[in-house]
């Protein structure tokens, strides 16, 4: 992990993004002996907020030199953290201890934000983004596990146990627009996010790439709820599965009576390496308006025959050609990622699986 | 590997007896043909009698399988070759339908197979890949935007065609088999098509073969091939220049059918 963590931050230190290491074990309360999982709302602090303490939502400016904070630092995100308009900023949260935290993030205006979760411990994210009217959000969202612990976990406690879960929900306002792009190129992992289009113009688009290591299970949910007129979403989903892994990909749409001219679209791919990996896609639209566009499609498979054939008919064996198709079919997701550090990271990162499958 | 890299300058490809079934069903029951370096064979044929699985069996699609014959690149047999060693040998298809790969550069793609045909301590530099591809493209009147877009991926019937062709001219095959490059050409892309092979043809002298597929005598207004052949249930039935051509343009197939009948007729007879 460490070796994760200190690859990112170097990716980050050259790109001159706004970037935060987060170790959240440095706010655990020190006198708790409890090994059970610490709750901690809105904040990741060391100290209980007093009663008349500010909670006025704080802009999200570092201003800090790049680097973990220190324990000893008073730096809390104590209340809701707004975006700093037109900039692009990069929390890194690490944690070694389990940990159950929630964040509320409010977004006014145009912004970039990146969010990577390395975890060594079952963890869950609850995470909320209020996106006002004509605000613009492109969200990253990375996750990062240890393998073993997840193996440990699934033996000890079953295998519905994932090591990372966030669960992000959005609430967008009019034209408000949120692209969210969540790569998870390791273990078992779990996002359950949830979009309320709430005025007319909202859009919410997401994007998944996932490389689902091998004997690893993943679960993916995204629910869109358009409760306006002209509201729009999109989802794409994409997943290589390795030997014996299982992925769920759940992509759930709602249109409701009131949402006349909306459009939804859910498109949601699995490529299995071999016959052991198991790829679940449930494309699922719940209507109640008849003035709207709405298609779903789902497809799982293995690599394309056709398309081997095509590379290898140029000369590439057939080892080159299938690492060429893993990794273009999950770079249709990945081009997307706004992070040009986490984007480099993520294409070594990638790259290094793929060579190892 | 690129003609630099090969050993034989003039290839020889030779097809003896080839057999070829698909999902149990023969289709190819016989085939024979010689090409050498320099030469331009055409064939043709009614739909559905093997031209495209000759194709597609020479390259080494596991779709198919060969039940008896012999394919032979330089005196080497190919039938236990796998299809990227074929291309490594020399061998190129520029297919009737060609994949479409989201995800991959065009240039990216077209780099990775140039230098997989090449030894590894010889890979083509980025400078050199660019200045040819740019080269090619002119002569292709391709989009500029073209190496940066997905391979095949929205393009046109044409720019597929015009595709495989900058494929053929940027990885300079021993052998090149041109499956239908014509179908789903306007007049100008055909022009630009047939000038391109014709060109390379004419530069490479005899490092190169060509096997053409084609329905049409278009094409081979700008590509004048040295041998023409008939494909008909499986087989090689008629062989001739230019002249065949023109005859199968004004008369169709029927009299190639009757010949072959009067044959088998005769043959009877006497046996």
């Amino acid at each position: 992990m460490k070796t994760v963590i200190n690859s990112l931050v170097e990716q980050y230190l050259e790109t001159g993004v706004d970037f935060l290491h987060v170790d959240l074990d440095a706010y655990r309360d020190p006198a708790s002996q409890s090994e059970g999982p610490v709750h901690s709302r809105l904040a990741l602090r060391r100290e209980p907020l007093a009663e008349d303490a500010d909670s006025s939502p704080k802009r999200l400016d570092f201003g800090m030199s790049h680097g973990a904070i220190p324990v000893d630092s008073d730096f809390q995100f104590g209340a809701d953290l707004e975006l700093a308009a037109g900039e692009k900023q990069a929390l890194l949260f690490t944690q070694s201890l389990a940990t159950v935290a929630k964040l509320k993030f409010l977004c006014k205006q145009q912004s970039e934000l990146t969010l990577i979760f390395v975890s060594e411990a079952a963890s869950r994210f609850d995470l909320d983004f209020e996106l006002g009217e004509n605000a613009e959000l492109r969200l990253n969202l990375v996750l990062i596990e240890n393998l073993e612990l997840a193996k440990n976990l699934r033996l000890k406690q079953g295998p519905d146990e994932r090591a990372i879960q966030v669960q992000p929900h959005f609430t967008l306002e009019a034209s408000a627009r949120c692209d969210l792009h969540a790569v998870i190129l390791d273990g078992n992992a779990s996002i359950k996010s949830q979009a309320e289009l709430r005025a007319p113009g909202a859009n919410f688009n997401y994007a998944s790439a996932i490389f689902a290591h091998p004997q690893s299970q993943h679960s993916y949910e995204v629910e869109t709820h358009h409760q306006a007129a002209k509201t729009f979403s999109q989802i794409r989903s994409h997943a290589v599965l390795d030997h014996d892994a299982t992925v769920e990909l759940i992509s759930r749409g709602r249109i409701e009576r009131s949402a006349a001219g909306s459009q939804c679209r859910q498109d949601m791919k699995g490529i299995c390496l071999d016959e052991t990996g198991t790829a679940l896609c449930y494309p699922l639209l719940f209507i109640d308006e008849y003035d709207i566009e709405a298609s779903h499609a789902s497809g799982v498979g293995q690599i394309d025959d056709d398309s081997l054939f095509y590379l290898m008919s140029r000369g590439l064996s057939e080892a080159e050609a299938k690492r060429l198709m893993m990794r273009a079919f999950l770079e249709a997701i990945l081009t997307g990622v706004s992070d040009v550090a986490l984007s480099s990271f993520l294409h070594q990162r990638l790259d290094r699986m793929i060579e190892e499958c | 590997m690129p003609s630099e890299y090969r050993e034989a300058k003039s290839p020889c490809l030779e097809i003896v007896d080839l057999h070829a079934e698909v999902a149990g069903r023969e289709i190819l029951k016989g085939v024979d043909l010689k090409l050498r370096g320099g030469e331009i064979h055409a064939i043709m044929g009614p739909n559905g009698t093997g031209k495209s699985t000759l194709s597609m069996v020479l390259m080494g699609s596991t779709k198919y399988e060969v039940t008896a014959g012999e394919i032979r690149l330089n005196d080497e047999s190919l039938n236990e070759m796998p299809v990227d060693e074929r291309a490594r040998r020399g061998l190129f298809l520029a297919m009737q339908y060609p994949a479409e790969i989201e995800g991959v550069s065009n240039s990216d793609f077209l780099r990775t197979a140039i230098n997989a045909q090449r030894p590894k301590e010889h890979p083509m530099g980025v400078l050199p890949f660019r200045s040819e591809l740019q080269k090619c493209l002119n002569d292709l009147e391709m989009d500029p935007s073209l190496p940066k877009r997905y391979l095949n991926e929205g393009f046109s019937g044409g720019e597929k065609k015009r595709n495989e062709i900058l494929q053929m001219k940027m990885l300079k095959p021993s052998v090149a088999l041109l499956d239908e490059i014509d179908s789903g050409l306007d007049i100008d892309a055909l022009r630009i098509v047939g000038e391109n092979i014709a060109k390379m043809h004419e530069e490479r002298g005899e490092e190169m073969a060509i096997l053409m597929i084609t329905h049409y005598e278009r094409l081979l207004s700008f590509v004048k091939p040295s041998h023409v052949h008939v494909l008909m249930d499986g087989r090689i039935v008629k062989s001739g220049g230019v002249e065949l051509v023109e005859r199968l343009e004004k008369e169709g197939y029927e009299w190639i059918r009757e010949e072959i009948q009067n044959n088998e007729t005769s043959t009877s007879k006497e046996a």
